[in-house]
């Protein structure tokens, strides 16, 4: 059964490789990668995450219940449905876990009802940002050993994942993602803590922008699941009867505006798009004439039946990502940096000698950097911003790998032969506690 | 079939016998319509109301993978990792090669393995090491002891547990400065990475030392004591130079991206540059006098010289002919023309155009002044065999492509090199000589020409003809005045000389005007 030595061959089925010639062993293990926005699940070895679910849940609050005080509801088809009284909440906040009950029932959702698997007879790879703080790391090593009693575990940093997933051992991590953007140098697989960045110019601040654009405009925010019937319209002063559809009840405005998120969702996927060159955007997009806009105007119809054309506008919100102080809400606190300088910060706090290498490579991932042209504005932020070395940007092509480039990580991973010395075992937490953790994992 | 159905629901935990026989479910009627001969079944397939697709969809499964041999069985092992302390057993399929009574290196044998998955059986300890275990590599760091910390270690500004701790992260990162200087995290302490890298460096020089003097140290513990060398202030000057160029403006880039590509050309045209001032030498090169000049005291003793010299000057135009390969520069032209009979004979044929190449500005003047070089045309019509044979072989050129390629011809030729001016044909009169600088300078000319091609020779060696002609004619017409008067003074004496006095006045008025028009 010798093995073909060439690669370029797809050995067919049959055949069996070479054992170091990919360094995989499978050990059918788990990955685990939970989000702000999704919790993503699946099996050690795939490229795409089996399962993706939504961190946020419905609740039904309810005093007797003591443990979760009311009901939960997990899952797309439970958070969706319209429920007298539910509420939607999210148990994470900027990646942390706040509420440890809530997120063991939805990890424990993912595991056991959405793959199907007993956790108690898979190793289980878990990643975490890189701010997540001791105690919470303890507390998930707990949980995963107490409550799940997987039979090895492993704490792993989701910007390390993501230079794996892009082939690189030595990178500057780019995760434009839902609630955050994070920068983080990653050192032969080792995260440097002092380089990294994060800010909430992100997927979730693009929302709160085009909900504040929206209402400004005058748009009624009425979702598609509370409408009936609508009629199309374009004058927003004289807008067409709206009839909505009556439950019986008033739903609560938190699962509301989770379904206003969701035609806001679609509006960032389809309308938005970033101004491709830097410091170049109309401060006044209303003055600017009609021949210079150099965009198309794109048309949408909100859920209500209301029909616009979108022209600079659109541009407004993902250029609040680079040059916050254009937002159209302004921000509460202090105005953060942009994600170019951001990514500057974070070149500035490394070695002098690994800043080039850096540079050279930048990988960019998360859901929010698919916004239309945002690599290409990024690139030349950066290469504007360091003239002489070469900028090189890594984002993955397809969708899937752009999103859960976190999980494919750790699936790599999890499924190398190399890694299984590191899996802290059950055996190892009985010994030394919760502590291991941080001695194992660092 | 029923067999197969009966074993499914034992499977799935389904009392056969409360379930009834399933129906099986009735064949579809077909109605196909007898098609009439004489029409092809394509056609027929097109009539009819409700056309069928062009598609043919076929109602059946896909055919069954072909396999080429026995189905490969594979089974879940436990095995543990030796790089690995505890005793941790993971799980992977492995597969069972038919033939083959080896297993592979992790392999536990199966001896025992009952058959329910969860069970974990672990046979005889005759498990082989785990393949990748090898890559469980750790890098050796310098261990020192108390004693050698007291001796040689001691450091006002480190401590002994800051030493330690320092020495722990480089054993845990192995030595990755970037992460080391990351995670340092000793209370009370603020240290860069050059601090760190200075503190160990000279540890383990202090160490080494201690162990073996520097005298004993074989070659590698030599080698790797002066590679532990560590300038920590010449470190920190260069990071921030490094600094610098990293945050350089977009002007500065784009001029050091200029200096970079002219450097690059420099270096390209170096070696070219090189073999052409070589050749440039060889061509000054004279040849030296060893022997005694004697035998060349006599005319024909130079006759002889002469010649030999003309022939080791032919050789060595014709290696760098050879060497320079078919590049011909500019000097190398004038080998490639015609030989200097041939020259000559074609240049007589083109008697009269314009002189334009460095022959006519010696060829006219000859012409046009006295026939000193009719000797040499006449020698050349005596070659007129050796000539035609030539003037087989070379290309005629138009006198367009003459001026074209540059290309001159020559009455002869002198061996060696020559500047151009050297054999201007200038007038020799001492007169000329005297006054010729001032009138040059009064006409904005200089002295040396700093151009001398063929053309602009030509033009200078005419205008020094003509000053000479003139500062000739005006000797002569201050000789006249100078008669003038002499006679106008004895005019008065006698009345017959007049008449020849005026003639020789109307004389020199005549040649007295073309002086001022030239001017």
């Amino acid at each position: 059964m010798a093995s073909t030595p060439q690669m370029s061959q797809v050995l067919p089925s049959t055949t069996k490789p070479a054992e170091l010639e990919y360094g995989g062993d499978e050990i059918s293990a788990l990955v685990l990668d939970p989000g702000t926005n999704t919790t993503r699940c699946g099996f050690a070895g795939e490229d795409t995450p089996k399962t993706c679910v939504p961190t946020s849940y419905g609740i039904i609050p309810d005093p007797e219940e003591t443990k979760f005080l009311g009901k939960l509801k997990i899952g797309d088809n439970a958070i969706h449905s319209v429920i007298d009284g539910m509420e939607i909440r999210n148990p994470m906040h900027e990646g942390i876990v706040e509420n440890w009950d809530v997120t063991t029932e939805i990890w424990r959702h993912c595991i056991e009802y959405r793959l199907s698997s007993r956790v108690e007879e898979h190793p289980l790879l878990v990643t975490e940002p890189i701010w997540n703080p001791l105690k919470k790391r303890e507390k998930t090593t707990e949980i995963v050993f107490e409550d799940f009693n997987v039979p090895a575990y492993f704490l792993v940093k989701s910007a390390v994942c993501e230079s794996f997933a892009n082939t690189k051992g030595t990178a500057l991590v780019v995760n434009v993602g839902h609630t955050y953007t994070s920068v983080t140098p990653v050192i032969d697989g080792i995260p440097l803590k002092k380089g990294s960045e994060r800010t909430p110019l992100a997927g979730q601040h693009l929302t709160t922008q085009l909900r504040h654009q929206f209402s400004d405009l005058g748009i009624r925010m009425a979702p598609w699941l509370m409408i009936k019937t609508k009629a199309p319209y374009t004058d927003l002063t004289n807008p067409t009867p709206l009839r909505t559809r009556d439950y019986g009840f008033q739903p609560h405005q938190s699962f509301l505006e989770l379904q206003q998120d969701r035609f806001i969702h679609e509006f960032k996927e389809c309308i938005s798009e970033t101004w491709p060159k830097p410091k170049t955007f109309p401060t006044d997009i209303n003055s600017v004439p009609e021949s210079n806009r150099l965009l198309q105007d794109k048309a949408y119809e909100f859920p209500d039946g209301y029909q616009r054309r979108f022209g600079l506008d659109r541009c407004l919100a993902p250029e609040s990502l680079f040059n916050p102080s254009v937002s159209p809400k302004p921000f509460t606190g202090e105005t953060p940096k942009g994600i170019a300088e951001m990514i500057k910060d974070s070149i500035d706090h490394i070695d002098a000698d690994a800043r080039v290498t850096m540079l050279n490579n930048i990988v960019v991932v998360g859901g929010t950097s698919l916004l239309y042209r945002f690599n290409e504005r990024l690139n030349e932020e950066l290469m504007a911003m360091f003239p002489g070395p070469r900028v090189k940007i890594y984002s993955p092509g397809q969708i899937p790998e752009r999103k859960y480039s976190a999980w494919l990580g750790g699936s790599i991973l999890a499924s190398l032969g190399a890694f299984h010395q590191l899996w802290i075992s059950k055996q190892e937490y009985d010994e030394i506690g919760a502590n291991i953790i941080e001695r194992r994992a660092k | 079939m029923s067999g197969a159905v009966s074993d499914v629901r034992d499977v799935l935990g389904i009392d056969s016998t409360t379930l009834e026989p399933r129906q099986p479910p009735l064949k579809k009627q077909r109605t196909v319509e007898k098609r009439p001969d004489g029409i092809t079944r394509e056609l027929f397939a097109l009539l009819g109301e409700n056309a069928p697709p062009v598609a043919v969809v076929e109602h059946r499964f896909k055919d069954k993978p072909k396999f080429l041999g026995k189905v490969a069985s594979w089974r879940e092992q436990k095995f543990q990792n030796p790089a690995r302390k505890d005793e941790l057993e993971l799980g992977h399929w492995v597969r069972q090669d038919p033939g083959a009574a080896v297993t592979t290196a992790a392999d536990i044998p199966d001896e025992g393995t009952s058959g329910s998955a969860g069970e974990v059986v672990v046979g005889p300890k005759k498990q082989l090491e785990y393949q990748f275990s090898k890559f469980n590599i750790k890098i050796n760091i310098l261990e020192y002891s108390d004693a050698e910390y007291d001796t040689v270690l001691k450091d006002d500004d480190w401590s002994r547990a800051e030493t330690d701790y320092l020495f722990n992260l480089i054993q845990s990162y192995d030595l990755r400065w970037l992460v080391i200087a990351d995670r340092y995290e000793f209370p009370g302490k603020d240290r860069t990475m050059e601090d760190l890298k200075a503190r160990y460096y000279s540890v383990c020089r202090n160490v080494m030392e201690m162990r073996t003097p520097v005298t004993m140290m074989s070659a590698e513990e030599g080698a790797l004591y002066n590679a532990m060398h560590y300038n920590k202030e010449q470190e920190v000057e260069r990071k921030r130079i490094v600094h610098m160029q990293l945050y350089r403006t977009p002007a500065e880039v784009e001029h050091e991206q200029h200096l970079i590509a002219e450097l690059r050309r420099i270096h390209d045209s170096h070696s070219q540059l090189l073999e052409e001032r070589e050749e440039l030498f060889n061509r000054l090169d004279y040849p030296q006098s060893t022997g005694s000049i004697a035998a060349y005291q006599g005319s024909q003793g130079l006759a002889t010289l002469a010649q030999n010299i003309l022939n080791s000057d032919r050789n060595k135009k014709r290696k760098s002919i050879a060497a320079a390969s078919g590049q011909p520069t500019a000097s190398e032209k004038d080998d490639s023309k015609p030989t200097p009979a041939a020259a000559s004979s074609s240049a007589a044929a083109n008697a009269g155009s314009p002189t334009i190449s460095r022959q006519g500005s010696i060829a006219e003047p000859s012409r046009t002044h006295g026939h000193q070089r009719t000797d040499s045309t006449a020698s050349a019509t005596a070659s007129t065999p050796l000539k035609d044979k030539n003037k087989s072989n070379i290309k005629q050129l138009s006198k367009a492509e003459e001026v074209q390629y540059n290309l001159s011809h020559h009455d002869k030729l002198q061996p060696g090199v020559f500047f151009r001016t050297m054999k201007m044909n200038l007038p020799k009169a001492n007169s000329f000589l005297n006054k010729s600088p001032a009138i040059m300078a009064e006409l904005n000319i200089p002295q040396i020409l700093s151009m001398p091609t063929s053309k602009t020779c030509a033009k200078y060696e005419l205008l020094a003809k003509e000053i000479a002609a003139l500062m000739d004619l005006r000797k002569q017409v201050e000789k006249v005045d100078q008669e003038t008067k002499v006679f106008k003074a004895q005019e008065a004496a006698g009345e017959n000389r007049t008449k020849r006095s005026a003639s020789v006045m109307s004389d020199a008025s005549r040649s007295s005007k073309r002086p001022k028009k030239e001017k």
